[in-house]
């Protein structure tokens, strides 16, 4: 058993880990160490993501782009981490954690969408882990995707993130494929938004 | 209404801030109480779970 797995264990049976098991502790290398293991295939996504890309901020939550066929092999890991489903939809599963890990949301994308993105992601290594994050231009067509849900109540942060995503990677806002994606995935005045924001 | 982030901040035990370089010599103990507490704020109170709902209140992202 691993050390991720052994301060997991602690965590289950509702025991204080040890100072040394504590000091090795990682929060979120448990849940990608436990994915990769089975193989599932994810992108982080969410607010990560845009800490990743250099547009410091404040975030906790973890979320994780899959595609949808991995999903009932996904949620078998997390509910063997401890995790427990909160909210499904077709878009989305959301999970509350046990003790000592952060709340975790799945976006679920069909295999078409999943493969395409896979094209457009960039490597980095979080909590230890070396993972995928989606490249600034996939990672704003979603803040933007997200903004068009008309019960979205983080409106001002979705759109400090995506302002902050093309300045911490130097987007060009004139690129005409920075243009399409705003186009595609945004609301009829993002364009306008997000230059009045940089 | 505050965000998820606001929450977890608003829970935090009442333990004076640390700069980075001096946050190795708190108590182990403090440390993981402060994490439970973040945790715990995180799952916590009608704002956060109605943030968390309605946020993912929505259709597929599709490339």
């Amino acid at each position: 058993m691993g050390r991720g797995n052994r301060a997991n264990q602690e965590r289950l049976e509702g025991r204080a880990p040890t100072r040394d098991k504590i000091l090795l502790m990682s929060i979120y290398a448990t849940i990608f160490e436990a994915l990769q293991k089975d193989a599932i295939p994810f992108v982080v996504i969410g607010g990560h993501a845009v800490v990743l890309h250099g547009y410091q901020r404040n975030t906790f939550d973890l979320d994780l782009l899959v595609p949808e066929g991995s999903l009932p092999a996904a949620k078998s890991v997390l509910v063997q981490l401890g995790y427990t489903p909160y909210f499904e939809s077709g878009a989305f599963l959301q999970l509350t954690p046990c003790t000592g890990l952060p709340p975790l949301d799945l976006m679920i994308v069909d295999e078409i969408t999943f493969t395409r993105l896979s094209h457009f992601t960039e490597a980095r290594v979080f909590d230890g882990w070396t993972i995928q994050i989606p490249d600034p231009k996939r990672l704003v067509a979603m803040k933007l995707h997200a903004l068009k849900a008309v019960s979205r109540l983080n409106r001002e942060k979705d759109w400090d993130d995506i302002a902050g995503v093309i300045r911490a990677s130097n987007l060009d806002i004139e690129d005409r494929e920075f243009k399409e994606i705003v186009q595609t995935y945004g609301s009829p005045g993002a364009v306008d938004e997000i230059k009045g924001r940089l | 209404m505050r965000s998820k982030a606001d929450c977890s901040r608003s829970f935090r035990l009442p333990v004076p801030p640390q700069p980075l370089k001096e946050h190795r010599q708190l108590p182990v103990e403090t440390i993981v109480l402060q994490m439970e507490a973040l945790l715990a704020a995180a799952q916590l109170g009608p704002e956060f779970e109605l943030t968390r709902l309605t946020s993912k209140n929505r259709e597929r992202f599709r490339m």
